[in-house]
């Protein structure tokens, strides 16, 4: 069918309903009171309606209201956070209403619709809005960490405009296993976001993109479903369901609402590195400390006593040149209202974060607007359209490979004696030997990169309509609680990138200063001549040298007929729904790049020399599904939920479209039983609730299951008399395409849950428990070659993995008041996860670090258990004697290197096992030999099991205070591989066989101050440069065979951290009332505050931050939220 | 409008929207834009492309001299001598406990024709997937049968070729006529079939491909597999079958065959005069008429018979036109279009 007609369609559809209104009037009466809470404050905003019309109205500023009441009716009163009360006689003219601890009656939303919390059957949590309210954050998924149980958040908190990544539940485990779907699905106003969908060559999360750019003063309510709950999402739903309501108008005059937000942002913590003569000195101890090394020139090699005696006063810290403190603001403006008919609400509001190094930064602009319509007493419609518009600036950095946390990881490692210019030469990192041809990392320069301005700039822009059409059968005696809606949104998304690269020299210096000529300061004017200064490498260095830009669009729409009973009959209450949903997806990529950018280009492509490549690309599909649900409450006590949904996908070969997912919860509230209420009086509330159901994982690529072919321009056989007809084009089945299997489907992650509310000492202390299990089944996983290499292909990947995950998730929370005026909370959220591995495609050798069946999946740390560091040469002898002496007399190898090659300065191992046998096993027996292969142990059995996160929150006065402190604990950390071993800066290893030659433009972290040296070091002049050094606490960096990894780099896996403080005033009601404000409250905010552990030595990192990585921000913001 | 009409049209637009709403067909409208598929074989274009690109990872390759090329040229006993001689005097190929080399180069001992087995396009078997997907893809195809013939002709020659090296090496291996699906549990071990049952197998490819190619491709497809090549190639795997190297009992009836089929490939290379000796009375100058021949194409040549070609593209940065062979090019003094003195 057309577009158009569709359209028709539905005008005649709204219409015909519209014909049905009925309009009636009544005899009423004008009744007048003032709503107060328990202290005796006036309840401002509070609804007052009319039950069974449409009349309604709120409280004032001084919590009175009066309200025309029709003859017989009642009057309902209700506010956030209370009790509701019912009101049948009109004569009270106070109305006191209760705070409600237990919030039974608040509503949930829950997929396609909401429920009262009180009738939920699964595990179903709710984020508290106001308790991220006054976070800072780019990316919304940051503020929601430690708050609801049974989710984890990643990243996020470092480079401004980076996404943070959350995790319901263990999904993040079958990344491992070459799972694509990790990301749960969000879904923002009952709009599915497409999360397996391709635009030009990414496969990004739209949904995860949309949550993440959400502000938080839009946002109504967050509830995350974690059980086969989120069956009603079929398909998509195994990785947990996150589901968004914004906000919407209140009954009563049109409200303006303003929150603001400033404050700064500054690294958690830096990596403590080695000042200027510390580094002299190691390089001094690792250059020497090989004695079998004869290639060793004490003048040119080694920094000499005068060159270490000058060094004690360089120190050119280029991070801390650059690092800087950045702003962070956000303000937004939020207009709503409703009357009776009519509900209306406009939000717009503007985030932005600098960057701390250069330029660097990331701004967003949301907006949102819309109106729901009361059309007629049985036709409502709504009309919504909101998005965002964000911009992120990033350096663009190609020296060697590309990769962005070069910048701070170079400016960090620089040795502090190398000065970033000489006169007006940029200064490449070139070491004691002057070598420039180590690394082309070697050749960075954050500054020149700078005024260069190479960037790479993201401009994002996503826009979101959704429109709804409601009509209610409730004139009809028979058809009375059913519902007919229709509901159409739309996204369109559109994304563009614009990379800017160019290239530039760098100088080495012929002649240095000091004796042996290492030094870049006090130099002579012999020295500054033109002539010493030479181009590093011997020519112009590229930072990729182009101009380049791409430009995508993504559309999808999804459209839902929708069919909802809800009606009670005496004391059974049923609820239902029906759904028909469709979606289509479609994208459109397009991309060029033009080489060799004038110096003096103006960014397009006419400002370019070089060659050009350009490439366009589409992308479609399409999803159709049928939604079921059914929901049974019999007098509140009994409970029951039926899911199903059916759905189709173009993913897959058309025999394997359809995917069914049912589920069914039951719950059951104890204390609503007579008996209970007569012999349990400590118990004020208590449900049990169960789910099980199956859902899918989205693990596979769209149209895996079919042949595909690659044209292939060129490179095919010559054909043809003349000698220079082309090699002409041919059409192949490459690598990716050669193992299709087209039973392809859906993984089957079978969902159970077991779930306790549980409420006692007057509701104030409140416990949640709940208890999964899932089985995940048809895992599509790649095989390792089972099948016979007559096939001629790879093995297809197939639905065959199965791997079972459990855990359990407690939160208790304990509420109380003291006196009149103190109100305090305090949460502890808490849990345990295991998972284990049934089938996969086992390692065709099994390792001791492979995964084995029945094993978890994290299979832990593992290394070679160190019992202590050879002094001298005399321990050398005792422990070859001792362990290493073979039945023939010989020695065996320590991680293959013969005894004469060991020397004082390397780590002792312990001999564990012998090599494995044929038969798989190892031979139990030490075989005299040292081998990073069977001499492992298990250091570590699995990351940190254990952890607990606690929610504060008090509130004296208008005065209030929450917190967030985190532990976790039972597993152990390693110290970064980085900190441990020279060669291990982002970008690649050295050319050059000798490793210890990357320490010449790489420092290490402090700690290595107090490293083992075996004897005492001597310049050429004869000067004492370094001591021996035989009680030091660290190996010599010298041996690559220290780094390996061992217990003896094995720290506390121990975290306890503050991770966020608000201290907030709000202006008491009777001052803010008098200059016409309806609330006003000033907060100051602090996230990522302190790490309360420290495991690390020298404490060279704070456990927050990743060594060598753009660090985790701490900021502190103060904000007012004012609403007139 | 009285409630039985306003519900009765409710009830229209309601099954109308749902009718829409509810027919998968925009499901299956869906495309793959990404990639082509089978689709191809619908068109001479790209079922010659898939053709062409079995051409291009089976043909021999000189330019490099390697595992899954026969040598030639090289100072070695495969270059020097006739097929049987030469797995003859290379033990392993007739002891059976020499073990084969992964990675030769040399060529002096026998490569292991089962390496790289994950890798469609280079390994053996990989070779004959791709034939045997493109001769099911071709045939269930819309081309009329005279495109199909002409297509599937090479293919069956180029499947005959992969074969015929197998066996060469291996004696008897398993015959795998179609694409199995690579999905693990299915039934795809497939018996190893006897020497003979090879050869005939091979023999088989050879003749559907002598009847469905034609004695000569016009001047730009000049270099495909023609009628005479194939029967020339019926020819070379009779010899082989018949020498000593697999006929031990020293069968006169394999000699028979081999010379009845080997004077048939004589007769039609010959027939129209398309292909002949070259030269045969005016070798030129030190035999420089002869030397010509691995420059001459076209009618010029009527000796070379099956061939890879090259061209005197230049190497380009970002272009892949080119194909040349650098070792002959090498080798060759610079008066005979080398790059040597």
């Amino acid at each position: 069918m057309k577009y158009n007609n569709r359209i028709k369609l539905c005008l005649s559809f709204f219409l015909a309903f519209v014909i049905n209104s009925i309009a009636y009037a009544q005899n009423t009466q004008i009744y007048r009171a003032v709503v107060v809470d328990e202290a005796n404050e006036p309840i401002i905003g509070a609804t007052v309606k009319v039950l069974d019309t449409s009349i309604g109205i709120i409280t004032d500023l001084n919590g009175n209201f009066s309200i025309s009441v029709p003859e017989g009716k009642t009057v309902e009163i209700s506010f956030v956070g209370y009790a509701t009360q019912r009101i049948s006689e009109l004569k009270q003219t106070r109305i006191v209403l209760k705070e409600d601890a237990t919030q039974l009656d608040e509503v949930v939303v829950v997929g396609y619709g909401t429920q009262k919390k009180a009738h939920l059957t699964g595990a179903i949590s709710t984020v508290p809005i106001d308790e991220i309210q006054d976070l800072s954050s780019g990316s919304l998924a940051t503020t929601l960490s430690g708050i609801v149980n049974g989710i984890s958040v990643k990243d996020g908190q470092a480079r401004p405009g980076e996404n943070a990544r959350i995790t319901i539940r263990q999904n993040d485990v079958f990344g491992e296993y070459g799972a694509r779907a990790t990301h749960p699905l969000y879904v923002i106003d009952g709009y599915i976001y497409p999360s397996d969908v391709k635009v030009g060559n990414n496969e990004p999360n739209l949904g995860a993109d949309a949550f993440n750019n959400l502000d938080v003063s839009m946002i109504e309510s967050i509830s995350v479903l974690k059980d086969a709950s989120a069956a009603v999402y079929g398909s998509r739903a195994a990785n947990g369901v996150i589901l968004v309501t914004t906000k919407k108008g209140k009954i009563g005059s049109p409200k303006i609402s303003y929150s603001g937000q400033i404050g700064f942002t500054d690294e958690v913590s830096r990596p403590k590195m080695l000042n200027a003569y510390e580094y002299g000195k190691l390089w001094n101890a690792v250059r020497t400390a090989d004695p079998s090394d004869t290639s060793l020139n004490t003048l040119s090699d080694l920094f000499q006593a005068d060159e270490l005696q000058a060094m004690k006063g360089l120190n050119y810290d280029l991070l801390d040149k650059y690092w800087k403190v950045a702003m962070t603001q956000k303000h937004s403006l939020n207009l709503s209202g409703a009357t009776e008919r009519a509900n209306y609400f406009a939000d717009i509001s503007y985030f932005t974060q600098d960057g701390n190094l250069g330029k660097l930064d990331y701004e967003r602009w949301n907006y949102r607007a819309g109106v729901d319509l009361k059309i007629s007493k049985w036709v409502k419609a709504n009309l919504q359209i909101s998005g965002d518009y964000g911009e992120k600036n990033k350096p663009f950095i190609k020296i060697g490979t590309e990769n962005e946390e070069k910048d701070y990881n170079m400016l960090l490692n620089r040795p502090r004696y190398i000065p970033e210019n000489v006169g007006d030469y940029p200064i490449a990192t070139i070491g004691p030997t002057n070598d420039d041809n180590m690394n082309a990392l070697q050749n960075y320069s954050f500054a020149v990169l700078q005024d260069l301005g190479n960037y790479s700039q993201d401009m994002t822009q996503n826009t979101t309509i959704n429109t709804g059409l409601e009509y209610d059968f409730g004139w009809s005696k028979y058809l009375k609680g059913l519902k007919l809606k229709f509901t159409y949104s739309k996204s369109i998304s559109t994304a563009k990138n614009n990379q800017f690269a160019s290239s530039y020299e760098i100088y080495k210096m012929e002649q240095r200063s000091g004796s042996g000529s290492h030094l870049y300061t006090g130099l002579n004017d012999e020295m500054m001549v033109d002539e010493n200064f030479k181009l590093s490498t011997g020519s112009v260095i590229t930072n990729g040298n182009f101009l380049s830009r791409w430009m995508n669009r993504a559309d999808n729409y999804q459209m839902n007929f929708m069919a909802i009973y809800n009606r009670s009959f005496g004391l059974h209450d049923v609820n239902g729904l029906f759904s028909i949903e469709r979606s289509e997806f479609e994208s459109e990529y397009v991309e060029a790049k033009r080489n060799d950018p004038y110096e003096f280009t103006n960014g397009q492509s006419n400002g370019t020399t070089g060659s050009s490549d350009n490439k366009f690309t589409r992308a479609e599909s399409g999803s159709l599904s049928y939604v079921g649900r059914a929901n049974y409450a019999y007098d509140d006590k009994y409970l029951l939920e039926l899911l199903v949904r059916i759905d189709a996908s173009t993913k897959f070969a058309p025999e394997n479209y359809w995917g069914t997912f049912p589920s069914l919860s039951a719950g059951w509230i104890i204390t609503q039983e007579e008996w209970f209420k007569k012999n349990v009086k400590w118990i004020d509330y208590l449900k049990l609730r169960g789910s099980f159901g199956l859902v899918g994982r989205d693990n596979v690529t769209a149209w895996a299951w079919m042949q595909t072919y690659a044209l292939n321009q060129d490179k095919g056989p010559v054909f043809g008399t003349s000698s220079t007809n082309n090699s002409g084009s041919h059409i192949t089945i490459d690598n990716q395409r050669q193992a299709v299997n087209r039973d392809a489907h859906w993984d089957k992650n079978y969902k159970g849950n077991l779930g306790l509310d549980f409420n006692v000492l007057n509701n104030r202390l409140s416990i949640n428990l709940d208890t999964y299990y899932e089985w995940n089944r048809e895992i599509f996983m790649k095989r390792n070659a089972e099948i016979p290499g007559t096939v001629g292909s790879q093995a297809a990947a197939e639905n065959y993995g199965k791997i079972n995950s459990w855990g359990t998730e407690l939160s208790v929370s304990w509420r109380d008041k003291i006196g009149k005026d103190f109100k305090y909370r305090i949460q502890v959220n808490t849990g345990y996860s295991d998972n284990k591995v049934i089938l996969m495609a086992w390692d065709s050798s099994m390792k001791l670090k492979s995964v084995y069946p029945n094993q978890r999946t994290d299979t832990g740390e593992w290394g070679l258990q160190c019992i202590g560091m050879f002094r001298n040469y005399q321990d050398i002898n005792e422990y070859f004697d001792k362990y290493m002496k073979k039945d023939d007399g010989t020695f065996g190898t320590y991680l293959g290197l013969a005894k004469d090659k060991v020397h004082p300065g390397m780590l002792i191992y312990k001999d564990i096992r012998g090599e494995v046998k044929t038969d798989g096993t190892y031979d139990p027996n030490p075989d005299h030999i040292i081998s990073n292969e069977h001499d492992l142990v298990k250091m570590s059995h699995r990351d940190n099991p254990y952890g607990l996160t606690t929610n504060l929150s008090a509130e004296w006065k208008g005065i209030s205070l929450t917190a967030q402190i985190s532990a976790d604990w039972g597993g152990y950390s390693f110290l970064p591989g980085s900190a441990i071993k020279i060669n291990a800066l982002s970008g690649g290893e050295s050319v050059r066989d000798k490793k210890y030659n990357d320490l010449q433009y790489t420092s290490m972290p402090s700690f290595w101050k107090d490293m083992y040296v075996y004897e005492n070091i001597y310049d050429a002049a004869g000067n004492l440069v370094v001591a021996e050094n035989h009680s030091a606490k660290y190996p010599n960096l010298r041996f690559s065979e220290n780094s390996e990894s061992s217990t003896f780099w094995r720290v506390s896996g121990t975290r306890i951290k503050l991770n966020r403080i608000t201290i907030a005033y709000a202006i008491p009601k009777k001052y803010t009332n008098r200059i016409g404000l309806e609330n006003c409250r000033f907060n100051v905010t602090g996230q990522n505050l302190l790490s309360l552990y420290n495991p690390y030595p020298d404490n060279f990192i704070d456990p927050m931050t990743k060594y060598g990585n753009y660090p985790t921000l701490r900021k502190f913001t103060v904000g007012v939220n004012v609403t007139f | 409008m009285k409630i039985k009409n306003i519900i009765s049209f409710n009830l229209l637009i309601i099954s109308a929207v749902f009718n829409t709403a509810c027919s998968d067909q925009f499901l299956v409208d869906k495309k793959n834009f990404e990639n082509v598929n089978t689709e191809i074989y619908d068109y001479y274009s790209g079922a010659k492309g898939r053709v062409d690109d079995i051409y291009s990872w089976i043909l021999p390759n000189v330019a490099n001299v390697a595992w899954n090329n026969n040598s030639t040229g090289m100072a070695d006993m495969d270059a020097k001598s006739t097929e049987e001689y030469s797995g003859f005097s290379q033990p392993s190929y007739v002891n059976p406990l020499a073990p084969l080399v992964t990675n030769t180069n040399d060529h002096t001992t026998v490569p292991d024709y089962f390496q790289y087995q994950t890798n469609i396009q280079v390994s053996v078997w990989g070779r004959i997937r791709n034939c045997n997907e493109a001769i099911h893809g071709i045939m269930n195809g819309s081309l009329s049968q005279d495109e199909k013939d002409e297509l599937v002709g090479q293919l069956y020659f180029l499947r005959a070729w992969a074969y015929y090296n197998l066996v060469k090496y291996y004696g008897g291996v398993p015959i795998i006529k179609k694409a199995q699906d690579p999905v693990a549990g299915d039934d795809l071990t497939i018996p190893r079939s006897s020497a003979k049952e090879c050869i005939d197998f091979i023999c088989e490819d050879l003749y559907a491909a002598a009847i469905m190619l034609p004695e000569k491709w016009d001047g730009e497809n000049y270099g495909r597999i023609t009628k005479g090549a194939a029967w020339a190639m019926i020819g070379r795997v009779r010899l082989l079958h018949a020498s000593p190297l697999f006929n031990r009992a020293d069968d006169t009836g394999r000699w028979e065959i081999a010379y009845q089929d080997n004077k048939k490939a004589i007769d039609t290379l010959t027939y129209n005069g398309i292909y002949g000796l070259a030269y045969l009375n005016d070798p030129g100058i030190n035999a420089s008429n002869w030397a010509k021949m691995f420059n001459e194409v076209g009618t010029q040549n009527v000796e070379a018979i099956f061939l890879t070609l090259y061209n005197s593209e230049p190497t380009i940065s970002g272009t892949n036109f080119n194909k040349n062979n650098n070792w002959e090019h090498d080798i060759r003094p610079s008066n005979a279009l080398g790059g040597g003195w």
